[in-house]
């Protein structure tokens, strides 16, 4: 396993795509930071409330960047091993077909980390004199990057799960990119209903107290809202919108949540690779 | 040249890829549909009443979704298409009995492309088939939904034309298939920035407490993020460059001048044709 | 005498690697042309050039006596095939299917020669089975029948010998001798297998670095392989001494054995031994096989 293991970040220091991907991700954190410079320079006029951003806001952008940068190069540099035939010198060099599984995951979590640091780099730097500092207790903070960064791995056993079983290089590409797309499509549409507020109003009592006013009959509550929060905070995708917006309800589950989904994905892919016949 | 197009139009009646593709289109056509009038039903639109649907114009609103997708369909139905010319070598095949690399390029460009137009007719058949009885007959004046269809399809030209270009200038399949597909998701993002950015309102309304403690709105200021002079200009003209920011307009039926954008749509296609024969030309193939 | 394919001073450079250099060679009508050449030697980089795959540096080539600039050339390659390295057909596609596609390529009119050519590479009974589930030498077979799908003058074929079981091995050279003989197809066949290609090669090519080093026909190789007689004596010593007497090329292998280069008569060498106390024990025709030939050629440098 750690022959594995070391064979792979050789390969990986030695890959163009690899620091390809750490020069697009290093770009974009650059380009959004650049992008709240503008705004805050446009905003100027209106005075220090017009141009406030916590930094939050693009800090953990990544999440979702790297759902789609993984997706392409997940395939692309493991499915190198189904087109070249490299998996054959290590499967005949007497490495099991599990350690050879986490040793591929292991390697994508360390590109995907490597990748998600050339992003917060830029904007950690430039981002001191733009930003806010985040409104968040330190725990919460603490738990949001925790959270982010298991997301990370999730989407990387998703990826590895199909890139692992799917013997063409190509194929492997297409279904990680469109399927990362459908579950976008399906967490943007879980999330409709459970955005509908409970109440259509609040009153003002003469106390002065806030009361509820007219129940939203659009509110889904019950049974269905519980199914519906929890698909949102158990797909990866889900999470990612809501690290996207800042806006995270249960920042202590999703952690644990997305170490399910790392478990579930890696324990079926890997079943499903023991059985698979190789070329 | 006919004879490329005869032999790429009996491997793509071959291969599962146009008719899962197909499938998918006229599967979504019906979904789409039928999903707009359950939608209405549940909050309680009267659609037995023509005049319900007709003012919402709820058919066009569906029938033309498929300007949204069909860039992201056609990314990976032709690199994976044309891809296999490289990956299984078949394109030397073509080269070694005489056929120019013009005359391949532009066969293959056609092939994506009437692949294409044939998943959209699939969605528009099946969308019109169950949409019609639920949701009644378009109701927006024909010139303008012939426009958008014939704009759309223009626009599906540009992004065949781009992906061709990728697809036969990169003798690696998997690779023409990420940057086909990651670039028409970052030119999508592209579109959905601009158009916020163009739609941002000129005036921004906040409100104020009036002398008895009331809330009224305040005086309108300019709002910052709106564009002006040659920089909205720019921005527009990008936003109606893009295949993908003119998929958004068609998709919302919201364009102002359909002829620049079929022009804009032409001169894309032409652009990336030529530049595409042009480098597929001096490549040294395997 | 006509020639199908003539090159004069074809060169391709990749940066500054010099596949090929200043190359010249000659395929005459009608021939099984062999191109030999270590790995590395500029053997497919040619193939490449001639099909059109990729222009050359400088120099220039023809088929057919049409020069590869004009435009006729692209009618010309409609009387070529070739498998280029590894064979080009679709693995989705079944053997008929892909065969069908070349018709339509080629723009055949009919399908109907594609059960004959199938039988003639010997894939008529793979039915459904997609060209991807084949084995090897099947996918060698079906890329030699695609080649051969547009009825070609000129065959062209790299290393089609790659990878096949002793059977498919003779199969090819069987299919490749009735194609020359039956149908007249010139073919230029690269190949590093040496003893497969003398059994078939009508002329030869010899390539070295980018170069040819050496041209000529099979009969003109079969006369430079120099005949020799293996002899054992008692002492060679007395030999060396005959030999010189009779102004004949040899070498001293060891104390018994020596090679000598020459049609000689065994009584008299025999009878002139035996003048000088030496017994002549046995004497033994070799040739010089091509593989030496070759060796000789391009000597036993670094490779690659």
């Amino acid at each position: 396993m750690r022959n594995l293991l070391s064979a792979n970040l050789l390969r990986l220091r030695k890959s163009r795509l690899f620091w390809g991907l750490l020069l697009l991700l290093f770009g974009l954190g650059v380009l959004f930071t650049l992008r709240r410079l503008a705004d805050q320079v446009r905003w100027s006029a209106w005075g220090a409330q017009g141009a406030r951003y916590y930094l939050t806001v693009d800090l953990f952008t990544y999440a979702l960047f790297l759902g789609f940068g993984m997706a392409a190069f997940i395939p692309l540099f493991f499915g190198a091993e189904y087109s070249d035939g490299a998996i054959r010198n290590k499967l005949i060099a007497g490495h099991s077909r599990l350690s050879i599984y986490l040793s591929h995951l292991i390697t994508s979590v360390v590109a995907a980390l490597c990748a998600a640091g050339a992003y917060v780099l830029p904007v950690l730097a430039v981002g001191f004199f733009i930003y806010e500092p985040p409104a968040l207790e330190a725990g919460t903070l603490a738990l949001l990057v925790l959270g982010t960064l298991v997301l990370l791995a999730a989407y990387c056993a998703l990826y590895t799960l199909v890139t692992m079983n799917c013997s063409r290089k190509s194929t492997a590409a297409v279904i990680c990119l469109l399927g990362m797309l459908a579950l976008y499509i399906v967490s943007g549409n879980v999330e409709i209903p459970l955005m509908h507020p409970e109440y259509l109003n609040w009153v003002v009592t003469e106390a002065g107290e806030m009361i509820p006013g007219d129940p939203n009959p659009r509110y889904v509550g019950g049974m269905e809202r519980v199914v519906l929060e929890t698909l949102q905070d158990l797909l990866p995708t889900g999470q990612s919108l809501q690290y996207m917006r800042a806006d995270v309800a249960h920042p202590a589950r999703l952690p644990l949540y997305a170490l399910i989904d790392v478990a579930a994905f890696t324990a079926i892919g890997a079943a499903l690779f023991r059985k698979k016949d190789l070329k | 040249m006919i004879k490329l197009l005869s032999a790429n139009f009996l491997r793509l009646r071959k291969t599962n890829l146009i008719w899962g593709s197909l499938g998918i289109c006229v599967g979504l056509g019906a979904l789409a549909a039928l999903g707009e009038f359950r939608f209405q039903v549940s909050v309680g639109a009267d659609l037995s009443v023509p005049e319900v649907a007709q003012y919402k114009a709820l058919l066009e609103k569906q029938f033309f979704e498929y300007a949204a997708f069909i860039g992201i369909l056609a990314a990976e139905f032709i690199s994976l298409f044309l891809g296999t010319e490289y990956s299984d070598a078949t394109l030397r095949n073509k080269i070694a009995v005489g056929h120019s690399r013009l005359s391949i390029y532009a066969a293959n460009l056609i092939t994506g492309f009437a692949a294409s137009l044939m998943c959209i007719a699939g969605y528009m058949l099946s969308c019109l088939a169950v949409g019609t009885p639920l949701l009644g007959w378009f109701s927006k004046p024909a010139p303008l939904l012939l426009c958008a269809i014939a704009g759309s399809v223009l626009m599906l030209a540009a992004f065949c034309a781009i992906f061709t270009f990728v697809a036969m200038n990169c003798a690696k399949k998997s690779t023409s298939v990420v940057i086909c597909l990651l670039g028409v998701f970052a030119l999508l993002l592209a579109a959905v920035y601009l158009n916020g950015r163009l739609e941002a309102p000129e005036f921004i309304t906040g409100y104020e407490l009036s002398g008895n403690g009331e809330i009224v709105d305040a005086v309108p200021e300019p709002n910052p993020n709106y564009l002006t002079g040659a920089k909205r200009e720019v921005y527009q003209f990008l936003y109606d460059l893009l295949p993908t920011g003119q998929s958004l307009q068609y998709t919302m039926l919201n364009f102002t001048d359909p002829a620049r954008l079929m022009g804009l749509a032409a001169a894309v296609c032409a652009v990336f044709t030529a530049a595409g024969a042009a480098l597929l030309r001096r490549k040294d193939l395997k | 005498m006509e020639y199908v394919l003539a090159t004069q001073g074809l060169s391709k450079h990749y940066r500054q690697f010099k596949a090929l250099d200043n190359l010249t060679m000659h395929v005459p009508k009608g021939s099984i042309y062999g191109f030999v050449g270590r790995n590395g030697a500029g053997k497919t980089t040619l193939i490449r050039l001639i099909c059109g795959l990729q222009a050359p540096t400088s120099g220039s080539y023809s088929l057919y006596g049409t020069d590869f600039t004009q435009k006729e050339i692209a009618k010309i390659r409609r009387r070529m095939g070739a498998v280029v390295e590894t064979p080009s057909i679709y693995l989705d596609l079944t053997a008929e299917d892909n065969l069908k596609e070349q018709f339509r390529v080629l723009g055949v009119p009919t399908d109907d020669g594609i059960p004959e050519l199938l039988k003639l590479v010997g894939l008529e009974n793979t039915g459904k089975k997609k060209a991807r589930n084949f084995s090897l030498g099947m996918k060698q077979r079906l890329g030699i029948a695609v080649a051969l799908a547009g009825d070609p003058d000129f065959l062209v074929l790299d290393e089609p010998v790659n990878g096949l079981d002793p059977q498919g091995i003779i199969d090819i050279r069987e299919l490749i001798l009735k194609l020359n003989r039956e149908r007249n197809i010139t073919v230029l066949i690269s190949s590093h297998i040496l003893d497969e290609l003398s059994r078939l090669a009508t002329h030869y090519g010899f390539i070295d670095s980018g170069r040819i080093v050496k041209e000529l026909s099979a009969r003109e190789l079969e006369a430079a392989c120099r005949k020799c007689l293996r002899v054992e004596v008692t002492d060679t010593r007395a030999l060396a001494r005959v030999l010189d007497g009779m102004g004949v090329e040899y070498k001293i292998l060891s104390d018994g054995q020596a090679d000598v280069f020459a049609q000689l008569n065994i009584s008299q060498l025999s009878r002139a031994l035996d003048g000088e106390g030496c017994e002549l024990l046995s004497a033994q025709e070799r040739d010089e096989s091509l593989e030496s030939y070759f060796v000789n050629l391009v000597g036993g440098g670094p490779r690659d």
